[in-house]
């Protein structure tokens, strides 16, 4: 476990900072090793289109007449499109080993901003600079499931940009690691939720991915997966990949990752060592709630 | 609340540090020949996400694959007894074997528009494939096309069956016929790249495209001679016997039936339509390749 000290997370603040005035070059020696830049968010803004909402027109205080009540009624789900900002100017920077785990409560932009982070999702405004490739587990990120669990195993490795005689060759080892067993040859419609998930996470990371990137996919799963899981994740930061983790459980980000990013309204509150971020947020939590 | 948010990089130190280390931009619309070169990449995969489409298509019914060639024949069923039977025999003057020419007609007209209208469509029915995994959005629209492509070769078979039975023997302009089909394929596909993009962009355009093949089915003579009707419209009928759709039937119908007449410069138009059309759609649709699946 990474020490949870202020020292340390002091630290990490200057490391921050050092980009502004000394470059780089800074950042290259702090207290704890860290390894190179994998990623590098530069305030990130991503705003959905949402259509079919209703208008909110101006409301002038006056009875309208009655010509105008029935336009206004008419055409209130009209053109009804709203931009809604899910992530507002979000930076920070990641490194190679590292294991980051995103805390937020519902709604704060905490998927929105991984996939942004993956290039699955346009931005508006600010950067994304990663090193190879991403691969985002996501409890939304269906595949197609009308079609057979074999047949998206091979559409997803593909997807991933194996061959064909790659996912072939793969083959017996995802379906081992999604402990499908005969099920593979069925619907992916025909699974649980779990064994969905499970087939996903399998695909997912067929191809060891450089940025790995879990949405709440291993609250699906059972014990036995999560521990399987766990050593894939491991297996990702032993190749100097990084490992970016959403969760609402603090004991999976406590034990998987040793930093960890607040999110709030779409916005960075805090960036720093797991333990403290984490009980900096749980504060936060019991103080409104009293 | 104690915490403070920690301080960023500015934009510029950010862009520096990520080169430093050789990052590369995440969202970015890469150059065009990277993105033609990771389309290729990605051609097993097309294909795959095709023919699964295709099969997936005509499930989840009693008569399964069946469907793929009743629906054309219906079609067809409905149009013979329409215009072959209860309109004037006025309105079939021109065409020699007016059942091989309907059946050509119904057919392949049924494969451009269900082209056309399924890849306005191509980001939207596969949006949960495209918020899952990174691949170059040109998939879509390309294995939409396809996908039609592979429903069409039975109804095909059929349409072969019906004109040989009208008595259209096989000659050497048959082996045209492959031709005719790989040229409308291409035209289709570019429509589909501007489709798509456009589309993706304002889904309401997405309800005219079906009305819009409506209108192209009457006036690309699927049961009437074109250029006969054209006689009595001027220019505007030399436009309806020269544009893509009215074009490419006429080719097809030439290789198969031999009262149906069709010149080298009208395969020189169909090569030139197929090739400008997929081309320009092809870059039109890279154009905006950073901003699907935003919605």
């Amino acid at each position: 476990m990474a020490g949870t000290n202020e020292v340390d997370f002091s630290l990490d603040g200057e490391v921050f900072g050092a980009g502004d005035g000394t470059g780089p070059a800074a950042a290259a020696a702090p207290a704890k090793p860290l390894g190179n830049p994998t990623l590098v968010v530069d305030h990130l803004h991503v705003s959905y289109r949402v259509f079919g909402g209703k208008r909110l027109g101006a409301s002038t205080g006056f009875k309208p007449s009655l010509y105008r009540r029935l336009f206004e009624r008419a055409t209130r789900s009209v053109g009804a499109v709203s931009e809604v900002p899910a992530v507002r100017g979000v930076s920070f920077v990641a490194r190679e080993g590292e294991s980051i785990g995103i805390i937020g409560r519902n709604g704060a932009g905490k998927s929105t901003l991984l996939r942004a982070m993956a290039g699955l999702m346009p931005y508006s405004d600010g950067a994304v600079y990663a090193q190879g490739q991403c691969a985002l587990l996501g409890v939304n990120a269906a595949l197609l499931t009308g079609l057979t669990g074999e047949r998206n195993v091979m559409l997803g490795g593909l997807a991933l940009g194996l061959s064909r005689a790659e996912v072939k060759a793969r083959f017996d080892s995802i379906v081992e690691f999604a402990d499908l067993a005969e099920f593979i040859h069925l619907p992916m419609s025909a699974y649980s939720s779990g064994m969905a998930a499970r087939l996903r996470f399998a695909i997912s990371t067929a191809k060891v991915p450089d940025i790995l990137m879990i949405d709440e996919a291993l609250s699906t799963g059972d014990t036995a997966f999560q521990r399987r899981s766990r050593d894939k994740i491991n297996q990702v930061r032993a190749q100097a990949g990084t490992v970016f983790l959403v969760s609402h459980s603090a004991n999976a980000i406590r034990s998987m990752c040793e930093r960890a990013l607040w999110l709030d309204k779409g916005q960075l509150v805090m960036d720093g060592p797991a333990e403290a971020v984490l009980e900096a947020y749980n504060r936060a939590y019991n103080d409104a709630a009293a | 609340m104690t915490v403070q948010p920690p301080p960023a990089l500015s934009s510029a130190a950010a862009a520096a540090l990520a080169a430093k280390y050789g990052l590369r931009r995440i969202g970015a619309r890469p150059p065009l020949g990277a993105y033609t070169a990771s389309l290729w990449r990605r051609r097993d995969f097309t294909w795959t996400l095709a023919t699964s489409d295709a099969y997936g298509k005509n499930q989840g019914s009693y008569l399964g694959q069946v469907w793929g060639v009743l629906k054309p024949l219906l079609q067809f069923g409905v149009f013979f007894v329409v215009f072959g039977l209860l309109m004037p025999a006025g309105t079939r003057a021109g065409i020699g074997d007016f059942l091989s020419y309907l059946v050509i007609g119904t057919f392949l007209f049924e494969f451009m528009a269900s082209g056309l209208n399924n890849s306005g469509r191509a980001i939207a029915a596969k949006i949960k494939l495209v918020r899952a995994l990174e691949f170059p959005r040109a998939v879509l629209p390309i294995s939409v096309t396809c996908t039609e492509l592979i429903m069409m070769w039975p109804a095909t078979l059929v349409m072969l069956a019906i004109v040989l039975v009208r008595g259209h023997y096989p000659t050497w302009r048959w082996l045209l016929l492959p031709c005719a089909i790989a040229l409308i394929y291409l035209f289709v596909l570019g429509c589909g790249f501007f489709l798509a993009r456009i589309v993706s962009a304002t889904p309401d355009l997405g309800n005219l495209v079906p009305i819009a093949t409506q209108l192209l089915r009457f006036v690309a003579g699927v049961f009437f001679s074109i250029e006969t009707l054209a006689a009595d419209f001027g220019w505007l009928g030399q436009a309806a016997i020269l544009e893509p759709f009215a074009l490419y039937l006429r080719l097809a119908r030439s290789t198969l039936m031999a009262e149906v007449h069709a010149s080298g410069a009208d395969w020189a138009m169909g090569v030139g339509y197929a090739l400008v059309v997929l081309v320009s759609g092809y870059i039109y649709f890279w154009l905006a390749e950073a901003r699907y699946g935003r919605d």
